[in-house]
Protein backbone atom coordinates (compact mmCIF):
# COMPACT_ATOMS: atom_id res chain seq x y z
CA UNK A 1 0.00 0.00 0.00
CA UNK A 2 3.00 2.54 0.91
CA UNK A 3 4.35 1.58 -2.64
CA UNK A 4 1.17 2.35 -4.62
CA UNK A 5 1.11 5.74 -2.40
CA UNK A 6 4.57 6.94 -2.96
CA UNK A 7 3.43 5.88 -6.49
CA UNK A 8 0.72 8.10 -6.57
CA UNK A 9 2.23 11.16 -5.37
CA UNK A 10 5.52 10.53 -6.85
CA UNK A 11 4.40 9.83 -10.33
CA UNK A 12 0.81 9.53 -10.99
CA UNK A 13 -0.32 12.79 -9.41
CA UNK A 14 2.60 15.06 -11.05
CA UNK A 15 1.56 13.06 -14.48
CA UNK A 16 -1.98 14.38 -13.82
CA UNK A 17 -0.95 18.22 -13.04
CA UNK A 18 1.90 18.21 -16.04
CA UNK A 19 -1.20 17.24 -18.49
CA UNK A 20 -3.58 19.62 -16.59
CA UNK A 21 -1.22 22.11 -16.51
CA UNK A 22 -0.31 21.82 -20.34
CA UNK A 23 -3.23 22.34 -21.34
CA UNK A 24 -3.22 25.58 -19.20
CA UNK A 25 -0.59 26.99 -20.23
CA UNK A 26 -1.76 26.13 -23.97
CA UNK A 27 -4.64 27.96 -23.28
CA UNK A 28 -4.86 31.12 -20.82
CA UNK A 29 -1.55 30.24 -18.97
CA UNK A 30 -2.17 31.10 -15.75
CA UNK A 31 1.29 32.06 -13.20
CA UNK A 32 1.02 29.68 -11.10
CA UNK A 33 1.24 26.46 -13.96
CA UNK A 34 4.63 28.06 -15.49
CA UNK A 35 6.01 26.67 -12.22
CA UNK A 36 4.11 23.91 -11.62
CA UNK A 37 3.87 22.03 -14.69
CA UNK A 38 7.92 22.28 -15.79
CA UNK A 39 8.38 20.87 -12.00
CA UNK A 40 5.60 17.84 -12.70
CA UNK A 41 7.16 16.81 -15.79
CA UNK A 42 10.81 16.79 -13.97
CA UNK A 43 9.31 14.74 -11.30
CA UNK A 44 7.21 12.28 -13.96
CA UNK A 45 11.00 11.81 -15.52
CA UNK A 46 12.61 11.23 -12.49
CA UNK A 47 10.55 8.55 -11.61
CA UNK A 48 12.81 5.26 -12.37
CA UNK A 49 14.93 7.16 -9.64
CA UNK A 50 12.14 8.16 -7.27
CA UNK A 51 9.90 4.73 -7.00
CA UNK A 52 12.28 2.35 -8.46
CA UNK A 53 10.09 -0.28 -7.55
CA UNK A 54 6.96 0.25 -8.79
CA UNK A 55 5.36 -1.27 -12.00
CA UNK A 56 4.17 2.63 -13.08
CA UNK A 57 7.80 3.81 -13.66
CA UNK A 58 7.97 0.97 -16.46
CA UNK A 59 6.01 3.44 -18.63
CA UNK A 60 8.69 6.34 -17.89
CA UNK A 61 11.91 3.99 -18.49
CA UNK A 62 9.96 3.26 -21.99
CA UNK A 63 9.85 7.40 -22.09
CA UNK A 64 13.33 7.75 -21.78
CA UNK A 65 13.69 5.54 -24.64
CA UNK A 66 11.70 7.25 -26.59
CA UNK A 67 12.97 10.39 -26.16
CA UNK A 68 16.44 8.52 -27.38
CA UNK A 69 14.89 7.76 -30.82
CA UNK A 70 12.11 10.36 -31.16
CA UNK A 71 13.77 13.73 -30.18
CA UNK A 72 16.73 13.47 -33.10
CA UNK A 73 13.82 11.97 -35.56
CA UNK A 74 11.54 15.02 -35.27
CA UNK A 75 14.41 17.38 -34.88
CA UNK A 76 15.55 15.65 -38.41
CA UNK A 77 12.43 16.20 -39.93
CA UNK A 78 12.06 19.62 -38.89
CA UNK A 79 15.19 20.66 -40.10
CA UNK A 80 14.21 19.01 -43.45
CA UNK A 81 11.06 20.58 -43.85
CA UNK A 82 12.82 24.32 -43.29
CA UNK A 83 15.68 23.63 -45.05
CA UNK A 84 13.55 23.23 -48.18
CA UNK A 85 11.07 25.59 -49.74
CA UNK A 86 8.70 27.22 -46.74
CA UNK A 87 7.87 31.02 -46.55
CA UNK A 88 9.53 31.91 -42.44
CA UNK A 89 12.15 30.13 -40.58
CA UNK A 90 14.01 28.96 -43.07
CA UNK A 91 17.36 27.16 -42.54
CA UNK A 92 21.04 27.40 -44.11
CA UNK A 93 21.87 24.74 -46.37
CA UNK A 94 23.26 22.30 -43.83
CA UNK A 95 19.56 21.95 -43.15
CA UNK A 96 18.82 19.51 -44.98
CA UNK A 97 21.75 16.98 -45.36
CA UNK A 98 22.15 17.08 -41.67
CA UNK A 99 18.36 16.51 -40.86
CA UNK A 100 18.62 13.71 -43.04
CA UNK A 101 21.28 12.52 -41.20
CA UNK A 102 19.60 12.38 -37.73
CA UNK A 103 16.37 10.74 -39.28
CA UNK A 104 18.61 7.83 -41.03
CA UNK A 105 20.62 7.46 -37.58
CA UNK A 106 16.98 7.41 -35.94
CA UNK A 107 16.02 4.43 -38.32
CA UNK A 108 18.61 2.38 -37.75
CA UNK A 109 18.33 3.09 -33.44
CA UNK A 110 15.15 1.88 -34.31
CA UNK A 111 15.69 -1.36 -36.34
CA UNK A 112 18.70 -2.20 -34.35
CA UNK A 113 19.01 -0.61 -30.92
CA UNK A 114 16.42 -2.28 -27.80
CA UNK A 115 17.62 0.22 -24.43
CA UNK A 116 18.44 -1.93 -21.71
CA UNK A 117 17.06 0.55 -19.00
CA UNK A 118 13.92 -0.79 -19.97
CA UNK A 119 12.94 -3.40 -17.92
CA UNK A 120 10.01 -5.10 -19.60
CA UNK A 121 11.21 -5.62 -23.43
CA UNK A 122 8.18 -7.09 -24.71
CA UNK A 123 7.09 -2.80 -23.81
CA UNK A 124 9.87 -1.32 -26.46
CA UNK A 125 8.66 -4.24 -29.19
CA UNK A 126 5.54 -3.01 -28.61
CA UNK A 127 6.33 0.48 -28.73
CA UNK A 128 7.92 0.20 -32.06
CA UNK A 129 5.51 -1.85 -34.01
CA UNK A 130 2.94 0.36 -32.91
CA UNK A 131 5.25 3.38 -34.20
CA UNK A 132 6.33 1.79 -37.26
CA UNK A 133 2.39 1.02 -38.40
CA UNK A 134 0.76 3.91 -37.57
CA UNK A 135 3.72 6.15 -39.26
CA UNK A 136 3.10 3.82 -42.25
CA UNK A 137 -1.06 4.46 -41.95
CA UNK A 138 -0.89 8.21 -41.10
CA UNK A 139 1.90 8.72 -44.11
CA UNK A 140 -0.16 6.45 -46.23
CA UNK A 141 -3.66 8.05 -45.98
CA UNK A 142 -1.95 11.72 -46.12
CA UNK A 143 -1.10 10.64 -49.74
CA UNK A 144 -4.24 9.19 -50.92
CA UNK A 145 -5.40 12.37 -49.35
CA UNK A 146 -3.37 14.61 -51.09
CA UNK A 147 -3.52 13.03 -54.09
CA UNK A 148 -7.47 12.95 -54.42
CA UNK A 149 -8.89 15.66 -52.54
CA UNK A 150 -6.05 18.49 -53.01
CA UNK A 151 -7.17 19.86 -56.69
CA UNK A 152 -4.45 22.43 -56.50
CA UNK A 153 -1.24 20.78 -55.15
CA UNK A 154 1.46 23.54 -53.79
CA UNK A 155 3.03 20.65 -52.40
CA UNK A 156 5.03 17.20 -53.48
CA UNK A 157 2.98 13.86 -52.53
CA UNK A 158 6.02 11.76 -52.58
CA UNK A 159 7.60 12.14 -49.22
CA UNK A 160 4.24 11.00 -47.71
CA UNK A 161 4.49 7.74 -50.63
CA UNK A 162 8.36 7.74 -48.93
CA UNK A 163 7.02 7.49 -45.78
CA UNK A 164 4.85 5.00 -45.83
CA UNK A 165 7.41 2.69 -47.59
CA UNK A 166 10.25 3.62 -45.19
CA UNK A 167 8.26 2.77 -42.49
CA UNK A 168 6.95 -0.47 -43.69
CA UNK A 169 10.29 -1.37 -44.76
CA UNK A 170 11.75 -0.90 -41.34
CA UNK A 171 8.85 -2.89 -39.61
CA UNK A 172 10.33 -5.69 -41.92
CA UNK A 173 13.77 -5.34 -41.29
CA UNK A 174 12.93 -5.35 -37.37
CA UNK A 175 10.67 -8.20 -37.69
CA UNK A 176 7.43 -8.78 -35.69
CA UNK A 177 6.95 -11.58 -33.41
CA UNK A 178 3.63 -13.61 -33.68
CA UNK A 179 2.53 -12.90 -29.87
CA UNK A 180 3.20 -9.40 -30.03
CA UNK A 181 1.91 -8.15 -33.55
CA UNK A 182 -1.28 -9.52 -32.77
CA UNK A 183 -1.69 -8.23 -29.55
CA UNK A 184 -0.99 -4.53 -31.09
CA UNK A 185 -3.59 -4.70 -33.63
CA UNK A 186 -5.74 -5.84 -30.50
CA UNK A 187 -5.33 -3.27 -27.78
CA UNK A 188 -5.25 -0.51 -30.95
CA UNK A 189 -8.36 -1.68 -31.74
CA UNK A 190 -9.76 -1.44 -28.18
CA UNK A 191 -8.49 1.22 -27.47
CA UNK A 192 -9.81 3.14 -30.27
CA UNK A 193 -13.46 1.39 -29.89
CA UNK A 194 -13.40 2.85 -25.91
CA UNK A 195 -12.81 6.13 -27.36
CA UNK A 196 -14.96 6.18 -30.15
CA UNK A 197 -17.24 5.44 -27.39
CA UNK A 198 -16.36 8.25 -25.38
CA UNK A 199 -16.20 10.82 -28.16
CA UNK A 200 -19.31 10.03 -29.71
CA UNK A 201 -21.43 10.24 -26.17
CA UNK A 202 -20.18 13.87 -25.59
CA UNK A 203 -20.77 14.77 -29.22
CA UNK A 204 -24.17 13.65 -28.46
CA UNK A 205 -24.24 15.83 -25.74
CA UNK A 206 -23.38 18.78 -27.47
CA UNK A 207 -25.35 18.18 -30.40
CA UNK A 208 -28.20 17.73 -27.93
CA UNK A 209 -27.64 21.66 -26.44
CA UNK A 210 -27.06 23.07 -29.68
CA UNK A 211 -30.37 21.39 -31.17
CA UNK A 212 -32.19 23.05 -28.35
CA UNK A 213 -30.78 26.67 -28.98
CA UNK A 214 -33.41 29.47 -29.22
CA UNK A 215 -33.94 30.56 -32.70
CA UNK A 216 -32.71 34.11 -33.25
CA UNK A 217 -35.08 37.14 -32.91
CA UNK A 218 -36.78 38.05 -36.02
CA UNK A 219 -35.50 41.61 -37.39
CA UNK A 220 -37.56 44.64 -37.68
CA UNK A 221 -39.09 45.24 -41.07
CA UNK A 222 -36.88 48.28 -42.58
CA UNK A 223 -37.96 51.72 -41.91
CA UNK A 224 -38.55 54.13 -44.29
CA UNK A 225 -35.19 55.40 -44.28
CA UNK A 226 -33.62 52.29 -44.86
CA UNK A 227 -35.37 52.15 -48.21
CA UNK A 228 -34.69 55.25 -49.01
CA UNK A 229 -31.23 54.77 -48.75
CA UNK A 230 -31.59 50.96 -50.57
CA UNK A 231 -33.38 52.49 -53.35
CA UNK A 232 -30.29 55.40 -53.87
CA UNK A 233 -27.76 53.07 -53.93
CA UNK A 234 -29.74 50.84 -56.45
CA UNK A 235 -30.22 53.84 -58.42
CA UNK A 236 -26.24 54.87 -58.55
CA UNK A 237 -25.17 51.50 -59.21
CA UNK A 238 -27.85 50.96 -62.10
CA UNK A 239 -26.92 54.39 -63.69
CA UNK A 240 -23.26 53.68 -63.44
CA UNK A 241 -23.33 50.44 -65.33
CA UNK A 242 -23.12 48.07 -62.17
CA UNK A 243 -19.96 49.31 -61.20
CA UNK A 244 -19.77 48.83 -57.35
CA UNK A 245 -17.34 51.26 -55.79
CA UNK A 246 -18.91 54.16 -58.31
CA UNK B 1 -15.98 15.11 -57.57
CA UNK B 2 -18.06 13.00 -58.80
CA UNK B 3 -19.65 10.02 -56.77
CA UNK B 4 -17.84 7.17 -58.05
CA UNK B 5 -15.08 9.38 -57.49
CA UNK B 6 -15.74 9.78 -54.26
CA UNK B 7 -16.34 6.52 -53.03
CA UNK B 8 -12.96 5.42 -54.42
CA UNK B 9 -11.75 7.69 -52.68
CA UNK B 10 -12.90 7.05 -49.03
CA UNK B 11 -12.45 3.30 -49.93
CA UNK B 12 -8.44 4.48 -50.76
CA UNK B 13 -8.47 6.27 -47.31
CA UNK B 14 -9.58 2.94 -45.36
CA UNK B 15 -6.92 1.11 -47.21
CA UNK B 16 -4.57 3.57 -46.26
CA UNK B 17 -5.44 3.64 -42.75
CA UNK B 18 -5.45 -0.40 -42.49
CA UNK B 19 -2.17 -0.82 -44.09
CA UNK B 20 -0.29 -0.20 -41.14
CA UNK B 21 -2.18 -2.87 -38.90
CA UNK B 22 -2.28 -5.35 -42.37
CA UNK B 23 1.67 -4.88 -42.70
CA UNK B 24 1.91 -5.98 -38.90
CA UNK B 25 -0.41 -8.67 -39.05
CA UNK B 26 1.53 -10.05 -42.40
CA UNK B 27 5.07 -10.11 -40.91
CA UNK B 28 3.50 -11.58 -37.26
CA UNK B 29 5.35 -14.81 -37.23
CA UNK B 30 5.64 -17.55 -34.33
CA UNK B 31 3.54 -18.14 -31.68
CA UNK B 32 -0.19 -16.48 -31.87
CA UNK B 33 -1.11 -15.50 -28.03
CA UNK B 34 -3.98 -17.75 -26.36
CA UNK B 35 -7.30 -16.36 -27.69
CA UNK B 36 -9.43 -16.26 -23.90
CA UNK B 37 -6.28 -13.92 -22.94
CA UNK B 38 -6.48 -11.86 -26.07
CA UNK B 39 -10.18 -11.30 -25.41
CA UNK B 40 -9.64 -9.98 -21.69
CA UNK B 41 -6.32 -7.80 -22.91
CA UNK B 42 -9.18 -6.12 -25.63
CA UNK B 43 -12.04 -5.96 -23.12
CA UNK B 44 -9.29 -4.08 -20.53
CA UNK B 45 -8.51 -1.68 -23.54
CA UNK B 46 -11.70 -0.50 -24.66
CA UNK B 47 -12.44 0.24 -20.51
CA UNK B 48 -9.30 1.82 -20.79
CA UNK B 49 -9.31 3.55 -23.52
CA UNK B 50 -12.94 4.80 -22.90
CA UNK B 51 -12.24 6.52 -19.50
CA UNK B 52 -8.74 8.03 -20.63
CA UNK B 53 -11.15 9.69 -23.14
CA UNK B 54 -14.10 10.45 -21.12
CA UNK B 55 -11.61 12.14 -18.95
CA UNK B 56 -10.25 14.77 -21.64
CA UNK B 57 -13.98 14.83 -23.11
CA UNK B 58 -15.53 16.42 -19.59
CA UNK B 59 -12.33 18.98 -19.69
CA UNK B 60 -13.28 20.18 -23.30
CA UNK B 61 -17.20 20.08 -21.87
CA UNK B 62 -16.21 22.39 -19.10
CA UNK B 63 -14.59 24.80 -22.30
CA UNK B 64 -17.70 24.23 -24.10
CA UNK B 65 -20.49 24.98 -21.56
CA UNK B 66 -18.25 28.09 -20.91
CA UNK B 67 -17.41 29.63 -24.27
CA UNK B 68 -21.50 28.79 -25.30
CA UNK B 69 -23.52 29.58 -22.13
CA UNK B 70 -24.52 26.10 -21.18
CA UNK B 71 -23.33 25.40 -17.99
CA UNK B 72 -25.33 22.09 -17.95
CA UNK B 73 -23.45 20.43 -20.52
CA UNK B 74 -20.30 19.55 -18.25
CA UNK B 75 -22.87 18.15 -15.87
CA UNK B 76 -24.97 16.11 -18.75
CA UNK B 77 -21.78 14.70 -20.60
CA UNK B 78 -20.69 13.68 -16.77
CA UNK B 79 -23.38 11.89 -15.55
CA UNK B 80 -23.75 9.86 -19.26
CA UNK B 81 -20.55 8.86 -19.51
CA UNK B 82 -20.23 7.79 -16.06
CA UNK B 83 -24.00 5.86 -16.72
CA UNK B 84 -22.12 4.27 -19.89
CA UNK B 85 -19.18 3.83 -17.96
CA UNK B 86 -20.59 1.79 -14.89
CA UNK B 87 -22.92 -0.49 -17.60
CA UNK B 88 -20.03 -1.15 -19.74
CA UNK B 89 -17.76 -2.73 -16.74
CA UNK B 90 -20.42 -4.51 -15.65
CA UNK B 91 -20.90 -6.41 -18.79
CA UNK B 92 -17.35 -6.15 -19.46
CA UNK B 93 -16.88 -8.13 -15.93
CA UNK B 94 -19.42 -10.33 -16.11
CA UNK B 95 -18.22 -10.79 -19.90
CA UNK B 96 -14.62 -11.36 -19.40
CA UNK B 97 -11.97 -10.98 -16.26
CA UNK B 98 -11.59 -7.94 -16.04
CA UNK B 99 -9.64 -7.93 -12.86
CA UNK B 100 -7.21 -10.77 -13.94
CA UNK B 101 -4.93 -11.10 -10.73
CA UNK B 102 -4.45 -7.89 -9.25
CA UNK B 103 -5.58 -7.12 -5.92
CA UNK B 104 -8.11 -4.61 -6.66
CA UNK B 105 -10.24 -3.01 -10.01
CA UNK B 106 -8.30 -0.06 -9.94
CA UNK B 107 -5.14 -1.70 -9.64
CA UNK B 108 -5.55 -3.03 -12.67
CA UNK B 109 -6.62 0.06 -14.68
CA UNK B 110 -2.92 1.38 -13.63
CA UNK B 111 -1.39 -1.92 -14.65
CA UNK B 112 -3.48 -1.75 -17.93
CA UNK B 113 -2.61 2.05 -18.18
CA UNK B 114 0.83 1.24 -18.03
CA UNK B 115 0.26 -1.93 -20.28
CA UNK B 116 -1.04 0.48 -22.75
CA UNK B 117 2.25 3.21 -22.28
CA UNK B 118 3.46 1.51 -25.84
CA UNK B 119 0.65 2.03 -28.04
CA UNK B 120 0.04 5.86 -26.64
CA UNK B 121 3.57 6.51 -27.07
CA UNK B 122 3.86 4.81 -30.33
CA UNK B 123 0.88 6.88 -31.76
CA UNK B 124 1.88 10.43 -29.88
CA UNK B 125 5.32 9.65 -32.18
CA UNK B 126 3.84 8.82 -35.29
CA UNK B 127 1.38 11.22 -35.31
CA UNK B 128 4.01 14.44 -35.83
CA UNK B 129 6.11 12.39 -37.74
CA UNK B 130 3.62 11.61 -40.48
CA UNK B 131 2.70 14.63 -40.77
CA UNK B 132 6.35 16.42 -40.74
CA UNK B 133 6.77 14.00 -44.05
CA UNK B 134 3.95 15.48 -45.50
CA UNK B 135 4.84 18.93 -44.84
CA UNK B 136 9.09 18.05 -46.72
CA UNK B 137 7.22 18.12 -49.79
CA UNK B 138 6.19 21.63 -49.19
CA UNK B 139 6.63 24.11 -52.00
CA UNK B 140 5.08 27.55 -51.43
CA UNK B 141 7.34 29.64 -53.61
CA UNK B 142 8.59 26.79 -56.22
CA UNK B 143 5.40 26.71 -58.10
CA UNK B 144 3.90 29.51 -60.34
CA UNK B 145 -0.40 30.01 -60.52
CA UNK B 146 -0.62 29.00 -63.82
CA UNK B 147 1.87 25.32 -63.55
CA UNK B 148 -0.10 22.01 -63.78
CA UNK B 149 0.44 20.58 -60.40
CA UNK B 150 3.26 17.66 -60.30
CA UNK B 151 3.70 14.93 -57.95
Amino acid sequence: MEQALTAALLLWAPALLAVFGAFNLIGRGGGAWKVVTPLSLLLVVMAPLTVPDSTSTQAVELLWGVAVIGLPLLCGLVLMVFGGDVPVGRVPAWGRPTGLLLVACSAWLVVSWTPTFVEDVTLWDRFVVVMLAATASVSAFLFVLHRFFVPRRRSLSWPMLAGAVSASSLLVLRGVDGSIGVLVVAEVAGVFLGAGMALLLSMLVVWFFERNLPEPDDLPPPSEEDLERAAAIIARRTHNGGDFHA
Amino acid sequence: MPEARTYVAIASLASALLLGPVVVLLLATGTNPDPNALGVGLANDVFVGFIVTSLGMILLLLAYGDNRDRPAAPVLGLCVLLVTGFILGLWLLQSSDLIGDASSPIARFFTELVHLAPVGLGLALAVPVGLLIAAVGLRTFALDDAEMPRS
